[in-house]
């Protein structure tokens, strides 16, 4: 299974009736992009965090580079990550979770940031040029 | 850009924390520069992240920002600067959030 698959059920939870429906699709849309930027670097040669470092390591990875727009990603990891944590533990607060829209964006911007990172990855010298930088760094 | 006063609101566990990281020159550093950079800007809302399943846990500066101006070009450009200015390890101890959804509660 790819990681990208959650956006799947994402987008699905993001169309459901309730505020439970709407947190689950910001946790899912979080995991989409995290699994599908760490599977890639694995891909690109790069070590397969272990479990206990992979939410640090990608976002870590991703900013080592000097590349735009894997930074672009990394901040939209940040901003998922900020809003999947809300979500998933400060259930005593509302936050955006109290209408569909709350989910609806984080679907929004894991999808932009699935799109961007695809275009990087689909990119030989592009991918090859942040695969090295990140290799010297954080093999 | 000039510097405006917004309403902020810095929770003491997320300053102890800052001290505790030696980020709290950051901290006040990213405040000034949301200030002169996000467009929308309504209040600032400082706390620690609720949650972290590894390592530490993050510092949030929430910037809360009035409808009509989600995902304005600034936005981004104020997100990234603390990783530009203070490299990566620095960096990473702040998540940047703008968002309409305040806890309401600065001021």
């Amino acid at each position: 299974m790819q990681g990208r698959e959650f956006l799947t059920v994402a987008r699905e939870m993001a169309r459901g009736a309730a505020e439970a429906h709407w947190r689950a699709a910001a946790s899912r849309a979080y995991y989409a992009l995290l699994l599908e930027v760490r599977d890639a670097m694995t891909a690109w040669g790069i070590s397969r965090p272990v479990p206990s470092q992979v939410h640090q390591l990608v976002r870590r990875r991703l900013f080592t580079s000097s590349d735009p727009g894997a930074k672009r990603v990394a901040i939209t990891l940040n901003d998922l990550r900020e809003s999947r944590v809300r979500a998933d533990y400060e259930t005593e607060v509302p936050h955006e979770f109290t209408a569909a829209a709350g989910g609806q964006r984080a679907v929004q911007w894991a999808t932009d940031a699935l799109k961007l990172f695809d275009a990087i990855a689909a990119d030989g010298n592009r991918r090859n040029s942040i695969a090295a930088v990140i290799k010297a760094v954080l093999p | 850009m000039a510097t405006i006063t917004v309403p902020t609101t810095i929770r003491p566990e997320a300053l102890e924390l800052a001290r505790e990281y030696g980020v709290e020159r950051e901290l006040y550093e990213i405040l000034d520069k949301g200030r002169e950079m996000v467009r929308g800007l309504r209040a600032f809302e400082v706390e620690l992240e609720p949650w972290a399943e590894e390592g530490d846990v993050c510092i949030v500066i929430r910037a809360v920002i009035d409808l009509g101006f989600e995902d304005d070009a600034s936005h981004y450009d104020w997100k990234i600067w603390p990783i530009d200015a203070y490299g990566v390890t620095t960096g990473l101890r702040f998540l940047l959030p703008v968002t309409p959804y305040g806890r309401g509660d600065a001021g």
